[in-house]
């Protein structure tokens, strides 16, 4: 866990600075007990690596982990920057006054039972928004999970799993694909810079969230959870400057027949909000997503790689299956796979084995040159004028040799370590490649990060994802964002 | 604009056909040559001005969907088939209200549909996409939220999946792509400066060759809308 000291860092003015880099919070709802909700949360953060000071405030106890508590936001030895709230719906207004009285401007209400329950919810949302309104506080929620700022080692939210910090920035309606993803993201190898929970937007919104994440330098892709947008035309606007410099994938969901309502003209009828939304993503330069897996997984390549300047992709295999995977997804994403010239392919043939097929997929088939198929023939193809990306497939690291070790029982003899360290050294070599040549490297594996390889190559930037199909959508999805890019330097972008 | 002033004092919620076409013209929307005739006379010297072949449809405010009521023939090639069709098309409407609107006939194989919805969200959005009785079955459609640009039109009709009909194929002239793409910056335009405009339908927009005629078109109001 990266400990860094707490920041006094103003992004861009917003109202999001001080909630997601508070020099001091008070947390409202945890105690000393499991049982109470809040409490993992304010677990999180005291052990989460976050350098700031933390006041919990409790009715009763006089100690909470080991820290002061506190009767009351009033008897803080000072305001805090962000009151976290994780108390019955009933407590928080008057928690809120407090915080107005005590000098507190910034909230996360984490609290449910706002306007998502009813016409009763949102008038007691309204109440909230007045009395902030009142003390000029801002605050996100009600009804979220919170904040993760990897920049301080600060989570807020439910689950406790903070893989290392990375470039991918979250802004969802969804708490849990904040929260309960953190597993996931570990796995994928998915670091991310910023995750914030938007929960009814009551005050804060997506909007605030999409400019702060495009101003702030550790987000370098933004990954949206959408369910409907309170302010589009401002969402427009703001993702019209972003998306020319930082990409954007959206996921959309909401929409299907939800919003159709009867028409007198074919337009109105046939207008669904999912169709409307598909054009204002593809006017805004926002790449849209159709499924969870696609939206981590595009924000992770995106994050991660150079952008391909065109469509011509190498296909690198040590196994046929694999690589006709890959090949067949390629042509159904607009990519294309262009076999070798013959000049190229004798200089493949030269140093692969008979049975490896040099066209395009290559496929060097089982074997244990590690520098063939790390080292010589991605250096061989990428440099090539006409090949603008490499996908990959055929890492294996240590871990199968410590399966077939256990199974040897010391009747044969494999030098683990030396193959260990070898692997290592091309590895090491290999995620230099992208960077060397500005094009990207996608791979795929059916092992994931138990395989030190795969570990290796996620921590150190190449994307492994556990099918083909991924990485190829993957890849598509850098072709599709340089496409974006490339449309705005055209249209001039006179937004 | 006078057209939806009007409709609007009489308390209607739809512009007929022919008020529909003013409008878009007077955005600088390609429609088709017509007149009103009230009468076998007016019947006449309507098409004659216009040329044969003609199409005749019954109009009335009321009337939105045309096909459904067999009010249209098409192809009319001389007067006596011109007088033979206002007579049956007038039989059914009322005598008040007896008017055909006399078309000229556009002769193309490819249309498309440009249409308007006002979106409570995101205000007036402009529809583009394969027209015909089709549309709602196909929904091949694609959308811009108002106001459109220049490159915002040309993507969304490159968006469609039959987009290719707007190339040269089957010996048919390739769309004049720069007159398509007025007409849906136009459209967008009639949203965003007509707040009573709720929708509109441009359905049959016809490719004449390459350039776009538009062949039928109704603008629904909503007066409280904004």
């Amino acid at each position: 866990m990266v400990k860094l000291l707490v920041k006094d860092i103003e992004v861009s003015g917003s109202p999001l600075d001080k909630i997601l880099n508070p020099r001091s919070i008070a947390f409202l709802g945890g105690s000393n007990s499991i049982e109470n909700i809040g409490t993992s949360q304010l677990l999180n953060i005291i052990k989460g690596g976050y350098q700031g000071k933390v006041y919990p405030v409790h009715p009763r106890e006089k100690e909470i982990m080991g820290l002061k508590a506190y009767l009351s936001v009033t008897d803080l030895p000072e305001p805090a920057d962000v009151a976290v709230m994780v108390i019955p719906n009933t407590a928080v207004p008057e928690a809120l006054e407090q915080c107005g009285k005590k000098g507190i401007r910034g909230a996360i209400i984490i609290t449910a039972g706002y306007e998502e329950m009813g016409p009763e919810g949102r008038r007691l949302q309204d109440h909230l928004v007045q009395i902030a309104r009142k003390h000029g506080i801002r605050f996100l929620g009600p009804n979220c999970i919170g904040i993760i700022n990897s920049e301080i080692g600060l989570n807020t939210t439910w689950f406790a799993h903070l893989y290392k910090p990375g470039h991918v920035g979250i802004a969802s309606q969804s708490g849990s694909y904040v929260t309960q993803t953190l597993p996931y993201f570990a796995n994928l190898g998915l670091g991310l810079s910023k995750a914030i929970s938007v929960g009814n937007q009551a005050d804060i919104d997506m909007v605030d969230c999409l400019e702060y994440l495009g101003a702030d330098p550790q987000t370098r892709a933004i990954a949206l959870y959408i369910e409907g947008l309170k302010r589009p035309r401002q969402f427009m606007e703001v993702a019209r400057k972003i998306t020319p410099r930082k990409p954007v994938v959206a996921i959309y969901v909401g929409g299907t027949d939800a919003g159709r309502r009867a028409s007198l003209s074919h337009t109105g009828s046939i207008s669904g909000p999912d169709e409307l939304y598909d054009g204002l993503f593809r006017q805004c330069g926002i790449l849209r997503a159709w499924t969870l897996t696609d939206l981590f997984d595009w924000a992770l390549a995106l994050a991660q790689q150079p952008l391909p300047s065109n469509n011509r992709i190498i296909v690198l295999s040590n196994s046929g299956g694999p690589a006709t995977s890959t090949a067949d997804e390629c042509n159904r994403q607009g990519l294309e796979v262009p076999p070798f010239d013959i000049e190229i392919q004798k200089k493949i043939r030269a140093i692969t084995p008979l049975t490896a097929s040099p066209k395009n997929p290559i496929d060097i088939t089982m074997n244990y040159d590690l520098e063939l198929i790390f080292k010589k023939l991605p250096e061989l193809t990428l440099q090539l004028d006409q090949y603008d990306g490499m996908l990959f497939y055929g890492i294996f690291g240590p871990i199968h040799f410590e399966h077939k070790i256990k199974m040897a029982d010391r009747s044969i003899e494999i030098p683990l370590d030396f193959f260990r360290n070898w692997m290592l050294e091309v590895c090491e070599a290999f995620v230099q490649i992208p960077e060397k040549y500005r094009k990207p490297i996608i791979c795929s594996c059916f092992c994931g990060r138990e395989d030190e390889a795969v570990a290796f190559l996620q921590d150190h930037g190449i994307p492994v994802y556990p099918a083909p199909e991924r990485a190829v959508r993957a890849m598509a999805a850098l072709w599709r964002y340089k496409q974006i890019k490339d449309n705005f330097k055209l249209s001039g972008n006179t937004r | 604009m006078d057209v939806i002033k009007k409709a609007i004092e009489q308390g209607r919620k739809m512009l007929s056909e022919h008020e529909s076409k003013k409008l878009l013209a007077a955005y600088g929307i390609p429609v088709t040559k017509e007149r009103l005739a009230r009468n076998v006379g007016e019947l006449k010297q309507a098409a004659s001005d216009i040329g044969y072949p003609i199409v005749l449809k019954g109009h009335s405010p009321s009337l939105a969907h045309k096909t459904e009521k067999g009010l249209i023939r098409v192809d009319i090639r001389n007067e006596q088939e011109a007088i033979e069709a206002f007579n049956e098309i007038t039989e059914n409407v009322e005598n008040n209200e007896k008017a055909v609107l006399v078309q000229e006939m556009i002769k193309g194989q490819r249309e498309l549909v440009v249409g308007l919805t006002r979106d409570p969200q995101f205000g007036p959005c402009v529809m583009f996409g394969l027209g015909g009785i089709f549309t709602e079955i196909l929904k091949d459609i694609s959308f811009r939220v108002a106001p459109l640009e220049k490159h915002d039109a040309l993507e969304m009709m490159r968006e469609i999946k039959g987009h290719k009909i707007l190339d040269a194929v089957r010996g048919m002239p390739a769309a004049d792509i720069d007159a398509l793409a007025d007409i849906l910056i136009a459209v967008g335009r009639i949203g965003l400066e007509n707040d009573d405009v709720k929708e509109i339908d441009i359905n049959p927009l016809i490719l004449q060759g390459s350039k776009p005629v538009a062949v039928d078109a109704l603008v629904v109001l909503d007066p409280n809308g904004a």
